[in-house]
């Protein structure tokens, strides 16, 4: 689970017509590396101090990505078109992991998983499914934690080769396996291997 | 360097006497560095079958994760678990080649 990332900017805008040339250049800084708006422009109030007259709050996956964003060529060709009609006070944040007020868990949708174990009956035809698989575990955001390696059964019996995939939720755990791109790579492993596979929803509680 | 897990999955036959071995069990985690990253959380079993009950546990590296099966610290507390219990558990090694 890692902390999101913000940026929150507080603009005054000078010269409305001449921001707009920014405002269509920004977001394909934005889209590239999938920010979420939270707030643009909405009702505000400086209930201490004072504020800038325009508050902005975008989310991302993560401090190093806002950090990122900010730094790419796509946003740093848009900036030169904000800074002549405008002045912003402009910070990115880390997001915040910890215990919310009403006790653990600390929020954060949990990851998804799958485990399998599987008995690979034709080690060659296993092979095209090993390479197919690839790309909707990447469309879906999966993660190999486990992959094959070496192991010991301490009890009890599983089948001879083990594999654990992280994705970023169990709803995207649960749809890779659902899509017909999985469905289509799995078609390859038809009678070459047999399996025992479970799709199940991370821990996030207190840890021992 | 690859993380090492564990992989367990119970059929619990006692949930109370069970529960005595959730209760013991945290010390001996902590003291491998062990963090649970699958507890028994929502599932579907989508090919084959398994056991009911599914944890997976990380652990700095391989060797830490088998050594924390076999230390006598844990051996005891597994104790705990057995007769109210049945078990399919395996030690592995992470994987740190490329991702998809």
């Amino acid at each position: 689970m890692t902390a999101k990332g913000y940026w929150i900017p507080h603009l005054d805008v000078s010269d409305p017509e001449g921001y707009k040339a920014y405002m269509a250049a920004a977001p394909a800084a934005h889209r590239k590396y999938e920010c979420r708006l939270l707030a643009r422009g909405g009702q505000w109030e400086a209930v201490e101090g004072r504020s800038r007259s325009r508050n902005v709050l975008r989310e991302f996956t993560d401090y190093t990505t806002a950090l990122a964003c900010y730094r790419s060529p796509e946003y740093q060709r848009a900036k030169p078109l904000r800074a002549p009609h405008s002045v912003a006070d402009f910070v990115i944040v880390e997001g915040y992991e910890g215990v919310q007020p009403d006790g653990p868990p600390a929020t954060a949708a949990r990851k998804g998983y799958w485990i399998a174990h599987v008995d690979v009956t034709e080690p060659e035809g296993y092979k095209a499914y090993m390479a197919a698989d690839m790309a909707p575990f990447g469309k879906y955001g999966g993660r190999f934690l486990v992959r094959g390696g070496r192991r010991e059964v301490v009890e009890g019996q599983v089948r001879g080769r083990s594999v654990v995939l992280e994705f970023p939720s169990y709803q995207a755990a649960l749809a890779c396996y659902r899509s017909p791109d999985y469905q289509a790579a799995a078609a390859l492993r038809q009678g070459k291997a047999e399996l025992d596979l479970i799709i199940i929803e991370g821990y996030d509680g207190p840890q021992a | 360097m690859a993380k090492g897990y564990w992989v367990a999955h119970v059929d619990v036959n006692n949930p109370d006497g069970y529960r005595a071995y959730m209760e013991a069990n945290g010390e001996v985690f902590r003291k491998w560095g062990a963090k649970f990253v699958v507890r028994a959380g929502r599932s579907e079993v989508v090919e084959g079958a398994l056991r009911s009950r599914h944890v997976v546990m990380e652990f700095k590296d391989y060797a830490t994760a088998l050594a924390c099966y076999r230390s006598p610290e844990y051996q005891q507390v597994a104790a705990l678990r057995r007769p109210h219990s049945s078990a399919d558990i395996i030690v592995i090694e992470g994987y740190d080649g490329a991702q998809p």
